[in-house]
């Protein structure tokens, strides 16, 4: 086995342990061994990241592992974002996230945010709590290809449609997909309000995400 | 029989009458009848009044706790100086405030008689006692478990992943939080004269690993529960909880309020001897949005599956949510389908 694919292969194995000093050191060695960013995130990270997914499904994992894993991921992104650059390796898509209003809860946003990162996304984090009109404001302004809302609480899902109804009023409805998501959302609910896409965990909301930038 | 004599015959293992049913208590008292909930907690006579009220509406069904301040799960993080906010139709939420893991260290046990909301926990505690009518008990407030209330201050996410990076501080900030809810109640007793039950909310429990369950829950949920052995334990965790089903019911509780992730036949025949079971009818799609009929017969079957012998309480998987209409329903399945001895096709 060659160097590169042996550190690709003990990282993705330290990712899966949920051994967060041996991914960071692993991660310096695969840089310092020049194994290109792209590789490093699809075949160690990503692969990984989907491993515990996989042993979370299972009820062998559980949320502190899921945490762990998009901990991570994110400290992953951070130190390839640089080499990245370099590379010219473009974004996938922007894509502005946030909780709604009256909505503290942010361990689904932040994995999912974890994920889609890994995916190539450019992502900005308007974080929890967010009100419609910072909703509308962060389109106006980062102008994303698409807006990522959750809502944990039921009573917090008509922040959803409000966001929505706000986006029409201020004529930015058309220029930007959107996508929910949240323990109490579904499917049939993400339609009834006009949504265009919903994730019903973090992988699903990578794949719908790609396919709606491919709408684009 | 009353609902809450029929709730205490179960706690006990028992058969009552017919199978109690119980609802937890909330926001739901104050937005029914077009209260503001921060109204409601901060004006005692109005909290009275909507709890009354509710009880008079749904006298066929137990409230967990009874008549009780219920400041929400504010108040024993707002002792540790987090910010409060209210909501005009549901309940208060805080903000975490341990941003570095170092603030640990510097965190001590807070006073209730001087910290955050609790002076006023029993200040309300206090009014209610001496304003209620004559047959109502009061209970004291819930109480959050001590991995909610350690969560609560560290924020969900980091408090679970300091379980891997920093486990010495995760037991420190679970001594805190346990010293800090036994302290409370003690408080709560002071003010009573002494309670007959504690009821805890933990759900973080169910979202983590047996070996973290064992390491950073189940010796704090024991210190409280072992601490006030002469009351009667009652424990809400509304996330799946099969993974450590036995353990849980070892940390000494007598009715446990489960999810409704969890297979309720075999939750009762696994911990069904020991323990009351109460619950759990999935909250959303089937208590808050199914018909009368889709309710009923939800409870028809829980009923049988968990009714026989006793020892069982219906109640809902999750927060009690309303609407009125669900409550009835719940209440009249008890009434045509769980009359003891239980006789179901």
């Amino acid at each position: 086995m060659e160097n590169s694919e042996k550190t690709i292969t003990d990282l993705r194995e330290a990712f899966v342990n949920i051994d967060s000093n041996r991914v960071n050191e692993l991660l310096k060695k695969a840089i310092e061994e020049n194994i290109p960013p792209r590789e490093i995130i699809e075949k160690a990270i990503r692969q990984g990241a989907d491993e515990v997914g996989k042993k979370y499904e299972a009820c062998e994992y559980f949320l502190p592992e899921l945490v762990m894993s998009g901990d991570m991921m994110k400290e992953a992104i951070e130190l390839l974002k640089p080499m990245m650059q370099a590379d010219g390796i473009s974004s996938s898509g922007k894509i502005v996230f946030g909780t709604v209003k009256g909505d503290l809860h942010d361990i689904g946003k932040n994995i999912v945010i974890s994920m889609l990162s890994v995916a190539g996304f450019d992502i900005t984090d308007a974080g929890v709590d967010i009100s419609s009109e910072k909703f509308v404001s962060e389109v106006r302004e980062k102008k994303p290809d698409i807006l990522c809302m959750s809502s944990l609480l039921t009573h917090t899902m008509p922040e959803l449609n409000l966001v929505i109804e706000e986006l029409k009023k201020a004529g930015l409805r058309n220029k930007v997909k959107i996508m929910v998501g949240g323990r109490p959302v579904t499917e049939e609910y993400a339609r009834e309000i006009g949504a265009d896409s919903f994730g019903k965990d973090a992988y699903e909301a990578v794949e719908k995400a790609k396919q709606l930038m491919k709408k684009r | 029989m009353t609902p809450r004599e029929r709730f205490m015959i179960a706690a006990r293992l028992q058969e009552p009458d017919q199978v109690p049913v119980a609802f937890l208590r909330g926001s739901y008292d104050a937005t029914r009848i077009g209260l503001h909930v921060k109204d409601y907690i901060f004006d005692y006579k109005k909290k009275l009044n909507a709890q009354l009220k509710l009880m008079e509406r749904f006298s066929g069904c137990a409230f967990v706790p009874g008549i009780n301040p219920d400041f929400g799960i504010v108040a024993e993080a707002s002792a540790f100086g987090t910010e409060v906010f209210y909501y005009e139709k549901e309940p208060p939420m805080c903000t975490s405030i341990i941003k570095q893991i170092e603030e640990i260290d510097r965190i001590k046990v807070p006073d209730p008689h001087r910290d955050g909301l609790l002076p006023k926990v029993l200040e309300a505690y206090k009014y209610l006692i001496d304003n209620v009518p004559s047959n109502c008990e009061v209970d004291p407030q819930a109480i959050r478990g001590p991995m909610d209330l350690a969560s609560a201050l560290r924020g969900v996410g980091p408090f679970l992943s300091d379980m891997y990076k920093h486990p010495e501080h995760v037991h420190k900030l679970m001594e805190i939080a346990t010293q800090t809810q036994i302290d409370f109640v003690k408080a709560m007793d002071e003010t009573s004269g002494g309670s007959n039950i504690i009821f805890m909310c933990d759900d973080i429990p169910g979202l983590i690993s047996p070996k973290f369950f064992e390491e950073f829950g189940f010796p704090y949920m024991k210190k409280i529960f072992q601490t006030f052995s002469n009351k009667l334990k009652i424990y809400h965790n509304c996330k799946n909880s099969m993974h450590i089903l036995e353990r849980l019911a070892n940390t000494s509780f007598q009715v446990f309020n489960f999810s409704f992730e969890n297979n309720i036949a075999e939750t009762k025949k696994r911990i069904g001897k020991r323990t009351c079971l109460m619950g759990n009818v999935e909250p959303i799609g089937i208590f808050l949005k199914g018909s009368q009929r889709e309710i009923e017969d939800i409870c028809r079957e829980q009923i049988k599956m968990a009714g026989p012998g006793g020892g069982y309480i219906l109640s809902v998987g999750g927060g009690c949510y309303g609407p009125d209409q669900s409550m009835d329903a719940m209440i009249s399945a008890a009434d045509k389908y769980g009359k003891y001895p239980i006789v179901i096709d």
